[in-house]
């Protein structure tokens, strides 16, 4: 009797071990498994927009091809998240990056120079390094003050065009229109960092030249010191432009409390007619469709300025090859080539997320109203460069400061000293 | 029948009974903990696959950054005001929920169940209550404090910190407490009564005396939590007005994932690590200590 106890007891304590050691080794069997099947990539989507879309999208590639993509959304910052994954040793196949991460990354990226869709404008839109293009540019976006027509046209009683109020002074003039005819508060500002200090600051190392050499040398020069913002016209010019919008701002009782998604709706709504946001906006359009993106009224209309929209790549895709085994490498690559040169890539990317398409080849036109409007813009040539190599913890540090000038806190010449220090800081 | 005192013996039951928690503990407590250390030395960008040896370079640069000092002051304010509220609110309540009310078990329910929900959710939740509905209830009765949002004031987010966190915690103390004032011994308490006392000087005289190793718990509990909060700081107020309410721990994964700066990131963990240490093993000392001397 007491034998048998003691021989149950010592098979339940090994079965127990067991099971345990099992539950550390099953991960890897399963993967095997399944990756005999049929190949399974990841892919990490990062624009929380579009994440209905990317769940759409794997059902429909699956059908179309039987490969499985596993979609993941985060709503963290990029960089941060993936040196997260890479540091677990399980980064996905497929990375919605910004462009500065591609640069961070580049140790883990596959070299895509060898792909069809370089031609059609992978190359000119992607991040190359060293004569090398290591991301597939998803979409172009713009950046700039979005407005509600509708709005305006209802209020003042006249037809809105945009280029009628591209100075300061004729843009605040009709908001101050706008704020005697019943639109007490006409301009909705964020009070997120990112749309604060990457989007709406950063239009200072943007207007720089228009070009990718000029907007680094600007910057480069933050970083030695040598740049006094004090001194700058385009400083003074941006923050002259800020203080009249968050004069008219809807949320000016209390700037910090805005809320994203409560600016969203106030300009869905009509309840303000700007919005200094960017084209990747995209459910606003539940009462009119009459809405736009036009650049930022400023006092110092050099570099065209007030003429031209800031425009370029901004999402994209990269393949991780470290951790990623060889057939989810192709099956990525067949993935992207499926985007760009299928009837249903092309329709996900222009008609279900209303994108604005970096490839030639694509003659789909978008119908989004703000996208329309960008793309108007890109047609003209009238874009300005986008300066995107912005660290990852500019949105942080320069926020922190523009979110203490919002709130009265510190003056202009606080703002730029704290800015000046930031740059210092990156060496 | 077989020796029972062998090395052998003893290694193997040792092995089959406490193995596979050891080596979970040590895999997923003891090794990250030294390589964590390690990584302190280098100047890992947390990303690149080269770990450059920097000596104690991220120490002397910490102890030179003032945001992480004033971080780490932020960090023991908050602590201390909750950890004395908290321990305040629960026992308050425990000895209330012991008292004779009706309906015990419904309030005993209602005051943990805060506890059970996320740290991350509650942010969310008070998030709403500070920047929406309060600032609503504020505007409408006139109420000049709740007409703006706490959240967007510096002082006032970390008052809302607080006050979430009281919210949150109390509850759980306050089943500890219950579980000492259950536990004092009836006849003491008799006796105290029999002498003379009143309700006040039972509580004081008899009642707090026995339950010091409740407070003991429940103080060293909080501060821990409090000292390592992240969820809550990160859902409520995302350290923000600007800044303001960056506690140690967010500032922490700031540096470490956010400027990648993954060495100095964490040295200052390793430095949050000891701080938190010293001020729990002191405070469970000095507990102690007066335990022994009452007994």
């Amino acid at each position: 009797m007491n034998k048998w106890k003691r021989i149950g007891s010592f098979g339940l304590a090994c079965t127990m071990v067991t099971m345990l050691l099992a539950g550390c080794s099953g991960g890897k069997e399963e993967k095997e498994k399944t990756e005999e099947e049929s190949v399974t990539i990841s892919l990490l989507n990062t624009k929380s927009e579009l994440v209905d879309q990317f769940e759409q999208l794997a059902k429909t590639y699956k059908e179309a091809t039987g490969i499985t993509i596993d979609v993941q959304f985060t709503n963290d910052v990029v960089s941060t998240h993936l040196s997260e994954k890479y540091a677990s040793g399980s980064p996905y196949t497929i990375m919605m990056v910004d462009r500065t991460d591609v640069y961070a990354f580049q140790d883990y990226l596959l070299d895509l120079s060898d792909q069809k869709w370089i031609e059609d404008g992978g190359a000119e839109y992607g991040v190359n390094i060293d004569g090398k293009t290591y991301s597939f540019p998803l979409l172009v976006e713009a950046v700039g003050l979005l407005y509600n027509a509708q709005a305006i046209e209802e209020t003042t009683g006249e037809e809105f065009n945009w280029e009628d109020y591209n100075t300061p002074e004729k843009f605040e003039a009709l908001l101050k229109e706008l704020s005697e005819k019943g639109m007490e508060k006409p301009v909705a500002v964020n009070k997120d960092d990112w749309s604060l200090a990457n989007h709406y600051f950063g239009q200072l190392y943007d207007q720089q030249g228009n070009a990718e050499e000029t907007s680094q040398a600007f910057v480069d020069s933050l970083k030695s010191g040598e740049m006094k913002l004090g001194e700058n016209t385009r400083f003074q010019s941006l923050m002259d432009s800020f203080d009249m919008l968050l004069e008219y701002n809807i949320n000016s009782a209390d700037p910090l409390a805005a809320d994203y998604d409560m600016n969203n709706e106030y300009f869905a709504n009509g309840d303000v007619a700007f919005w200094f946001n960017g084209s990747w906006v995209t459910d606003v359009y539940d009462k009119t469709e009459k809405i736009g993106i036009m650049p930022l009224p400023q006092s110092d209309a050099s570099d065209e300025a007030n003429d031209y929209l800031i425009a370029g790549a901004s999402k994209t895709f990269v393949i991780d090859k470290e951790y990623s085994t060889e057939e989810q490498q192709e099956a990525a690559k067949d993935f992207l080539n499926w985007l760009v040169y299928e009837e249903e890539g092309q329709q996900f990317m222009v008609d279900d997320c209303g994108i604005i398409p970096a490839f030639g080849n694509i003659t789909k036109e978008v119908s989004a109203p703000i996208s329309v409007s960008a793309q108007q813009f890109i047609k003209e040539g009238k874009t300005q460069y986008w300066y995107q190599a912005i660290p990852g913890d500019h949105g942080t540090e320069v926020g922190a400061a523009i979110q203490k000038y919002m709130s009265g806190n510190i003056d202009r010449e606080e703002l730029a000293a704290e800015v000046e220090n930031y740059w210092k800081g990156q060496e | 029948m077989r020796k029972r005192n062998t090395f052998r013996y003893k290694l193997v039951l040792f092995l089959v009974f406490a193995g596979p928690a050891a080596f979970c503990f040590l895999m997923v407590m003891i090794v990250p903990f030294f390589y964590g250390i390690y990584l302190t030395f280098t100047s890992w960008d947390g990303i690149s696959a080269v770990k450059e040896f920097v000596n104690i370079e991220n120490y002397s640069a910490v102890f030179a950054d003032s945001q992480f000092w004033r971080s780490l002051l932020l960090t023991a304010v908050y602590s201390l005001i909750s950890v004395v509220l908290v321990n305040i609110l629960a026992f308050v309540l425990a000895y209330l929920v012991t008292g004779k009310v009706k309906g015990q078990n419904f309030f005993r329910a209602g005051f943990f169940t805060p506890n059970l929900i996320g740290g991350l959710v509650l942010g969310y939740i008070w998030q709403f209550v500070f920047s929406r509905a309060l600032v609503c209830v504020g505007t409408e009765l006139d109420i000049g404090v709740l007409s703006t949002s706490w959240l967007s004031d510096p002082y006032k987010a970390v008052a809302a910190l607080i006050i979430v966190s009281v919210w949150q915690y109390s509850g759980f103390m306050m089943l500890i407490y219950i579980a000492g004032l259950t536990s004092v011994p009836k006849d003491l308490i008799e006796a105290g009564v029999i002498d003379g006392c009143n309700k006040w000087q039972v509580l004081k005289n008899v009642i707090l005396p026995q339950m010091r190793s409740s407070f003991v718990i429940c103080i060293f509990l909080s501060i821990t939590r409090c000292f390592m909060t992240y969820d809550l700081n990160l859902s409520l107020t995302e350290g923000g007005p600007y800044g303001a309410t960056q506690m140690a721990a967010m500032y922490v994964y700031q540096q470490a994932f956010v400027s990648k700066d993954y060495g100095a990131g964490q040295a200052e963990a390793v430095i949050l690590f000891a701080i938190c240490a010293v001020v729990s093993v002191i405070q469970v000392y000095i507990g102690r200590k007066n335990e022994e001397v009452l007994q």
